[in-house]
């Protein structure tokens, strides 16, 4: 498969499909927590782009209702309930501990070659335009883990949570072009709740602790550490 | 003394300018080791150095060299032409202007250390480099300092990394190996029937 | 390997070659009228920067009492390098038989050349600014070149070569293909000429204070025609990144036939871009003030980052 080959449009989704890996990285390496959350809803917009562009490339008209959800929920509905609980616990002056951020995003390059390695099996069974973003949606996964695995801050790894699940989505659209309806509604309707709970936690965090660092939690053990 | 180091930078040149007869030399190398050399590299003459293709890369050092002394020697003429509306004697010599910042010592120049200092900054924690100052005073007046003290450690990342793991491992080892040693007579029965059974499967 | 006793090609070469040091200055002198301009300030005459070499190669030359030879030859070896790396880039022209004896990865050792030299004359003196200036830009250039090389290596593996001609016509001849490794090898190769450029917001080209400066600190004790061919040289420099990042970006209207109409179709479509590049690099120094020293590591990782996702995009989603 030769990008040449490919019509515009499908040249279109796997540019689009790069820059969505790109904000992927940039969520990596960003401290602020109010960019994170603008560049989340970036990733959510893009995405949306990218699933009505599948649409019209195959006729399957159920992604559109896909691209919309995800635009109501990813890039609108979270990053402003995000962006309101923030304003309300007075954080969005500060910024999350990085330690170093070289190595995070040499990682997160090593688990992008990583992926597309384990992807190559699937090159054989499927031909569908969107089969190299396949690769590109597990690496998505997997750099959501990382920003798991890295931040310090309670509402960054809500982010990194948020990202995951952008890529799972994502390697549904790739993949199988879309999941029933009946699953993306209740993902979208799980996620959603999700939200609203993470907010009533940071509360909780926030009067217990006094800040939203996720590593006071370990102050609640029994041991003398 | 320094007619060594002349020596060393004039094969230096050479071998830079003559890439393909350095690569035809080394051939023999990647030959045995890997059953084929860079042969393609000498494809095009003496003059191209041109490892896959000559489409893909292609490098000639000698003509790169030649178009250096070429322009070289361009701008020397520009200088020649320009010299007649100097005025006429040698080029001033000054003192160094360092931004009037007063007379130069030698303890102003910039050391390996100092020259080092943005990049060892930038990748401290690849060595775990610390420095530590410290000002000594006779009477314990701080501005009174007769000796400053300077200690920079660094950590050696292969010998962390690398050697502790294997250095423990063979420790390990060692100290358990002695247990092969139980003084029964059918322990050592057993040992030499399992290695027979252990070869007859690797012949079958 | 095409024939270098192409004769009309090196012809071509040296027209080419001058350009550059010929219209150098001119894209400067743009560059600081239309900044003067965003800033609401009565910018100087387009052609200023030509009046300041012509003033400053009548002036006299002196010397630092401790020079040595080095510090009175890097300026010609500089300007003579910048001389060389301007005759391999396609300005006009595609085809020249100099691209075949040099590629890319030439051009990036030819840069490490001429900084090479520059921080030894500005180290050669013994002043704390010249050290300061030549380890500054050492450790800047030490964190560039990766992120350089891997947009080289994602151009090359996009046009199969490294040979700038080639990589200019294998792209034309693409046609239009929207590819996501040229975006980011773009992005990251725009990075990159920012860093070593000395433009905003790694360095400040027009600062006066000691503590701010990096190419600045290394030619503060040159004087007269020395320092006139070292500022020619840095603005060589910076055309030269900005017709390697216009013409192989967004090759469309380089002349392909060594015919007078294309040729000129392929000037005014280079000048037209180049002024356009212009324009974002103006809007981008005034949205953004200077980083510190110690930021610049992150600002080239980003760039590293780039170009490897460029090349990650390249294997993953353009070759199957």
């Amino acid at each position: 498969m030769n990008i040449m080959l490919l019509t515009l449009s499908e040249q279109a989704i796997l540019l689009l499909a790069g820059l969505v890996l790109f904000t992927s990285f940039s969520l990596l390496a960003q401290p602020r927590i109010v960019a994170a959350i603008r560049t989340f809803a970036w990733q959510g917009l893009l995405l949306s782009i990218v699933t009505v562009m599948v649409a019209i490339d195959t006729g399957l008209h159920h992604l559109y209702i896909s691209a919309l959800l995800t635009l109501l929920m990813k890039a609108i509905f979270i990053p402003w309930l995000l962006h309101r609980l923030v304003h309300k616990m007075e954080f969005q002056r500060e910024q999350d501990i990085l330690h170093h951020p070289v190595l995070v995003l040499l990682a997160g390059g090593i688990l992008v070659i990583f992926c597309y390695s384990i992807a190559l099996p699937i090159k054989q069974l499927s031909n569908s335009v969107t089969q190299p973003i396949i690769a590109l949606s597990m690496s998505m996964v997997m750099l959501g883990m990382l920003m798991l695995i890295t931040r310090h801050k309670a509402v960054s790894q809500v982010i990194g949570f948020m990202a995951m699940e952008n890529g799972l989505f994502f390697a549904g659209v790739s993949a199988t072009h879309g999941m029933p309806m009946i699953v993306e509604l209740g993902i979208a309707f799980d996620v959603f709740v999700a939200a609203i709970i993470f907010g009533v936690f940071f509360f909780h965090i926030k009067d217990s602790f006094d800040s939203l660092d996720v590593d006071h939690l370990s102050s609640l053990s029994e041991s003398d550490s | 003394m320094v007619s060594a180091q002349f020596i060393l930078i004039a094969l230096c040149v050479v071998v830079g300018l003559l890439p393909t007869m350095v690569v035809r030399l080394l051939n023999k190398i990647p030959e045995q080791l890997f059953g084929q050399g860079l042969s393609h590299a000498m494809q095009h003459g003496w003059l191209w150095l041109t490892p896959v293709s000559s489409k893909t890369a292609e490098y000639s050092a000698l003509l790169v060299a030649v178009g250096l002394l070429v322009s070289l020697f361009g701008w020397f003429i520009v200088r020649m032409i320009m010299k007649p509306k100097r005025k006429a004697g040698h080029l001033g010599r000054v003192a160094a202007w360092d931004c009037g910042f007063g007379p130069l010592s030698s303890r102003m120049q910039y050391t390996g250390g100092s020259f080092s200092m943005p990049v060892r900054r930038i990748f401290a924690p690849l060595w775990k480099l610390s420095t530590e100052q410290k000002l000594q005073a006779r009477n314990g007046l701080p501005l009174h300092a007769h000796t400053q003290i300077y200690r920079e450690q660094s950590d050696d990342l292969s010998w962390r990394i690398i050697y502790n793991p294997i250095i423990a491992w063979i420790n390990f080892v060692t100290r358990n190996i002695g247990r092969i040693q139980t003084g029964h007579l059918r322990h050592y029965l057993a040992y030499s029937f399992f290695t027979l059974i252990v070869l007859l499967w690797l012949i079958s | 390997m095409i024939d270098i006793i192409d004769f009309k090609g090196w012809i071509l070469v040296i027209i080419q070659t001058w350009m550059f040091v010929f219209l150098a200055p001119l894209l400067v002198g743009w560059l600081t009228w239309l900044k003067c301009h965003l800033q609401n300030r009565s910018a100087p005459s387009l052609f200023q920067p030509y009046k300041n070499l012509w003033r400053l190669f009548h002036k006299d030359v002196l010397l630092p009492k401790h020079a040595s030879l080095i510090f009175r030859m890097t300026p010609y070896i500089i300007a003579g390098v910048m001389l060389i790396a301007a005759s391999i880039i396609p300005l006009f022209v595609v085809r020249m038989p100099s691209s075949a004896t040099a590629d890319v990865i030439v051009l990036v050792g030819f840069f490490a050349l001429a900084k090479f030299f520059q921080s030894l004359a500005a180290m050669d003196i013994g002043t704390a600014f010249g050290g300061m200036g030549a380890s500054r830009e050492m450790t800047v250039s030490a964190l560039a070149e990766p992120a350089m090389l891997m947009a080289v290596f994602t151009l090359a593996m996009v046009a199969g070569s490294t040979n700038l001609s080639t990589v200019v016509e294998t792209i034309i001849s693409q046609g239009l293909v929207l590819r996501p490794s040229l975006l980011f090898a773009f992005a990251g190769l725009v990075l990159v000429a920012i860093a070593e450029t000395g433009r905003i917001p790694v360095d400040n080209p027009s600062t006066h204070l000691e503590l701010t400066m990096i190419h600045e600190a290394m030619v503060l004790e040159y004087s007269g025609r020395m320092l006139a061919l070292i500022e020619w040289s840095s603005m060589t420099k910076l055309m030269v990144y900005g017709v390697l990042i216009c013409n192989v970006f967004f090759p469309w209207g380089i002349a392909q036939h060594h015919d007078l109409y294309s040729m000129f179709i392929g000037f005014v479509a280079v000048g037209f871009k180049l002024m356009l590049l212009a324009v974002c690099l103006v809007v981008a120094e005034t949205l953004l003030a200077k980083m510190r020293l110690f930021r610049v590591p992150i600002f080239l990782s980003l760039a590293f980052t780039l170009s490897l996702l460029g090349l990650l995009s390249y294997i993953i989603l353009e070759v199957g």
